[in-house]
């Protein structure tokens, strides 16, 4: 991209945002219970969570379209509740684009610049400037219904823009389009990010979509914050289990913890068989407990050996350069195994039984129902 | 309604009935209407357009007419935005309470409605003795046989025509529109003027037409609440027919409320169809 417009559309730098304790409930239904989280400045983070989380509500607060019950929203230390949403100068990106059917898409661009009062001028300047950063300079007189779904999308992105907003909030920017596009729209929405370095929110319900475009996640569950960290840390250390299944895939164990010490964990499955993890015991003897791992920590072998679970093969898939075998434990439990097409595998006839390593450095435990910690 | 694909033989079935239907309940009546205008003594002719177009009275009445129908549709719009915003504002149930608040009066005869405006308008009426009680007017006030007092009534006739086509539109639209354009920094008036009042012109326009040639062509009300002082179009005809039996004459009238108020009603389909209203309605 041509550095020089970068300069000219970089005028207001991103500010860092803080949500602290935010809680807010339609008809005595909670939609956000006490949340709190930080974008810093010029940082892209990603809202995620599955649909009726509190995310839409929760950019609708930041974005002072309701008015939260309790909690502080504060850009750059400045707190937001008695700024109304007109003057927050906020850009965002609404789910259907929100695009103005009878307005023509340069005037659409310019909505925001006329309610500030720019001279016009330098609103025909700026106009241009965003199309030509979106790539749509040829697009100018068109409605918006004479645009593609993808086209849409980046005049929404420029309209928001247009008033040098300090923060960008994205409603499921990429909800409607098809997944070639998104990935090509995800890829350019980075790129614009980093150029201009505005902090941006995303909500996303899409964990993939969330890990590609995210410096950050901030996993919500049921109007609470789940998990907050970069997607490592959410994929590879998960606070709880709905994180744990939430990003990406995992099996799901039931079992009982039975014994251990300060440097070992004994679980016996539900095929009484025994497992031991290298890790301090965490939990009262006797309680349940939930063991995860995810299909690339599970390795599949043909012959019996202590410590291995026997399942039943009963499909592969071929993903790329993966192959996924889904399992059934001995008591039905259905778990999900990866191995690289390279390697050397057994025989995968459907209706076999393989032999499943669980990769007990990598797995998780959590607390099944009715458990006590000991800790 | 570019889905319709182009009437074919084959489609008979479909566009038969409605075809003849139309054919012979309103094509041949405005046929018979036609050749009974050309009629004359001295065979066809346009005297009948003529001896219209050349009495100072006639052409009067009928601008009287277009001027009535513009007046109802600017009284039912000014009544009817202020209920559109109400209605796009509300939630479910006052929405559900509006809509049947709305559609009440349609339920009641015009004949029924206009005879209640009489005792509103009249000189011992509603209005009459509010002015008296108020101290506002030291005599009383006779709106019966003025045309403020029938645009009254008729706008108060025609407002469910300009709002059910506004609601139509207005439940269909995108509420987001207004939040987009509250976050790029517009007030209130900005959003009503640049969002809501384009996103409600396409039903507004449909009601417009319904409202000017509903009003234009009222005769029931203009008859009862105009009196003989106030002529229409409508009674003009009737007159012409029932009372002086010149039938060619009042075919000829008729041609002429049918084109004047066609023309204006075609004006205001061909504004709908503008690019930027096509498509979001």
């Amino acid at each position: 991209m041509d550095m020089n417009l970068n300069a000219h559309v970089r005028a207001a730098q991103g500010k860092a945002l803080s949500v602290r304790r935010l809680t807010h409930s339609y008809d005595q239904k909670i939609a956000l219970g006490d949340v709190s989280f930080e974008v810093p400045a010029g940082e892209i983070v990603a809202l995620l969570g599955p649909s009726g989380c509190g995310k839409s509500t929760l950019l609708k607060s930041i974005a002072g379209l309701i008015r939260p019950s309790r909690g502080e929203i504060r850009l750059d230390d400045v707190d937001l509740a008695p700024i109304p949403c007109q003057s927050r100068r906020i850009g965002m990106v609404f789910q259907s684009y929100a695009l103005f059917p009878h307005m023509t898409v340069s005037e659409n661009v310019a909505y925001g610049l006329v309610s500030h009062g720019t001279p016009r001028a330098e609103r025909s300047a700026r106009v241009e400037q965003l199309l030509k950063l979106v790539r749509l300079e040829a697009y100018g007189s068109r409605l918006p219904r004479e645009l593609s779904g993808g086209q849409q999308q980046r005049v929404a992105v420029a309209r928001a823009l247009a008033v040098n907003p300090s923060l960008l909030l994205l409603d499921e920017p990429f909800g409607a389009l098809d997944r070639a596009l998104r990935a090509e729209l995800q890829v350019e929405l980075i790129r614009m990010q980093q150029s201009l370095g505005i902090t941006t929110l995303i909500v996303t319900h899409d964990q993939e979509e969330a890990q590609t475009v995210a410096d950050r996640l901030v996993l919500m569950n049921e109007g609470c914050v789940e998990q907050v960290g970069t997607p490592e840390e959410l994929y590879d250390h998960p606070v709880s289990l709905f994180a744990n299944t939430f990003m990406g895939h995992a099996s799901i164990i039931h079992c009982e913890a039975v014994g251990g010490d300060d440097t070992h964990t004994v679980l016996q499955l539900p095929d009484q068989s025994v497992l031991t993890l290298p890790r301090p015991l965490g939990f009262l003897a006797g309680s349940k407990v939930v063991l995860t791992f995810r299909p690339e920590d599970a390795e599949v072998s043909e012959s019996a050996a202590p410590g291995l679970l026997p399942a039943r093969l009963l499909h592969c898939t071929t993903l790329g350069a993966h192959l996924q075998m889904d399992l059934q434990l001995q008591d039905g439990t259905p778990v999900k195994a990866q191995a690289s097409r390279r390697a050397r595998l057994p025989s995968l006839e459907t209706g076999r039984t393989l032999f499943i390593q669980i990769d007990v450095q990598r797995c998780h435990l959590f607390p099944g129902a009715g458990a006590t910690s000991s800790t | 309604m570019n889905a319709l694909a182009a009437p074919s033989l084959r489609n008979l079935p479909y566009f038969g009935p409605m075809l003849t239907a139309s054919v012979l309940f309103f094509l041949a009546p405005l046929v018979v209407l036609a050749v009974y205008s050309f009629s004359s003594p001295e065979g066809a002719s346009l005297a009948n357009y003529a001896r219209f177009a050349n009495d100072e009275f006639s052409v009067s009445v009928l601008i009287d007419t277009i001027r009535l129908g513009g007046s109802v549709v600017l009284g039912t719009t000014l009544l009817g935005l202020p209920i559109a915003l109400l209605y796009w504002h509300a939630g479910p149930r006052i929405r559900q309470w509006l809509i049947f608040l709305i559609l009440l009066p349609m339920l009641v005869s015009n004949v029924v409605r206009t005879f209640a405006w009489i005792v509103i308008l009249g000189r011992q009426g509603l209005i009459s003795s509010t002015l008296l009680y108020t101290g506002l007017s030291s005599t009383p006030t006779n709106l019966m046989y003025t045309e403020f007092g029938l645009i009254l009534a008729l706008c108060q006739i025609e407002l469910p025509l300009l709002l059910l086509p506004i609601i139509a539109v207005l439940s269909r639209a995108n509420r987001s529109l207004v939040d987009a354009a509250r976050m790029l920094g517009a007030g209130s008036w900005r959003v009503l003027l640049t969002v809501l009042v384009p996103v409600m012109l396409p039903g507004l326009l449909a009601g417009w037409i319904l409202v000017f040639a509903s009003a234009c062509t009222s005769y029931v009300t203009q008859a009862v609440i105009g009196g003989a002082r106030l002529i229409y179009l409508p009674q003009f005809i009737y007159r012409e027919v029932g009372v002086l039996f010149s039938w060619p004459y009042a075919a000829a009238v008729a041609f002429v409320l049918l084109v004047s108020t066609g023309v204006v009603m075609l004006s205001i389909s061909a504004l709908s169809r503008h690019r930027r209203l096509v498509g979001h309605a």
